[in-house]
């Protein structure tokens, strides 16, 4: 199954050190405007957009076109704008699923039923697919905990989770 | 290429901008300009704050408005305790379905 990905979620993955590690075992892909918007933090050597841009480079993270047809109709649909909408477009109708940390992006998969999940599942798939350590993950979840992209209430939810 | 516009400034703001001139031995109009550039880019990011903050606008529609990268953006709004509303009711059967999803 092809994993489509937001900005979001790759700058999140990059941010606890694990993108490389989850690119190289999925398929993923991202969006052109999407990674545009991740690389124009190279202006300002951001690691995530350095991240991002050798990843693309070596071909381990996709970037493609969502149709035109259906972003327009998302887009009228949803007011899903830039990235987001590509990311939805990309993955409607089809059985791929997104990854994003945008409520309006995972608002709109709800409702076109298109699988989603956020960076913490990645987190904790990756642990319990014995592709990170328990104390990897646990560090991974520590560090999301402190830039604070989640409530509280999330990140005891996915500590239980590694326990 | 640059346009131009008459406006109306306080008198101590044209004053500082004079003094500011004549140390930097430039036209007031530059400091003038300097200063709104740089007030515009705080105004930006103000904008894109407050609409994201009441959920108008998405991470990147935020970031475009603030013409910051997306990394940026995630910064700043995290830096004033801001960040998507996910829920727990958002999330239910994620776990299942993420390890479904990722190898």
């Amino acid at each position: 199954m092809t994993i489509i990905a937001d900005a979001t979620s790759l700058i999140l993955l990059s941010k606890i050190s694990i993108l490389e590690i989850f690119v190289n075992r999925n398929e993923v892909v991202t969006s052109e405007i999407v990674y545009d918007e991740v690389i124009k933090g190279k202006e300002k050597s951001r690691i995530d957009s350095m991240l991002t841009e050798k990843l693309v480079k070596e071909n381990k993270l996709k970037v493609k076109t969502p149709n035109r047809n259906t972003k327009t109709n998302i887009e009228k649909l949803f007011n899903l704008k830039f990235g987001e909408l590509e990311v939805v477009s990309l993955a409607h109708k089809t059985k791929n699923a997104i990854l994003s940390d945008d409520k309006k992006c995972i608002n709109a998969a709800k409702v076109l039923g298109i699988g989603f999940i956020i960076s913490l599942d990645a987190v904790i798939a990756l642990y319990k697919k014995n592709a990170i350590t328990k104390e990897k993950a646990i560090e991974c979840v520590d560090k999301l905990e402190n830039y604070g992209w989640y409530s509280k209430e999330l990140i005891k939810i996915y500590k239980d989770k590694i326990k | 290429m640059m346009k131009n516009i008459s406006i109306r400034l306080k008198e101590d703001i044209m004053d500082e901008a004079e003094k500011l001139a004549n140390l930097e031995m430039v036209d007031k109009s530059v400091i003038i300009r300097e200063a709104l550039e740089k007030g515009f880019a705080e105004v930006k990011l103000e904008i894109a704050i407050e609409m994201f903050g009441k959920d108008k606008v998405s991470t990147s529609e935020a970031a475009k408005i603030a013409d910051l990268s997306i990394g940026e953006m995630m910064d700043e709004l995290v830096k004033r305790g801001l960040r998507p509303k996910i829920n727990k009711e958002d999330l239910e059967g994620n776990s299942k379905k993420a390890l479904k999803v990722v190898k």
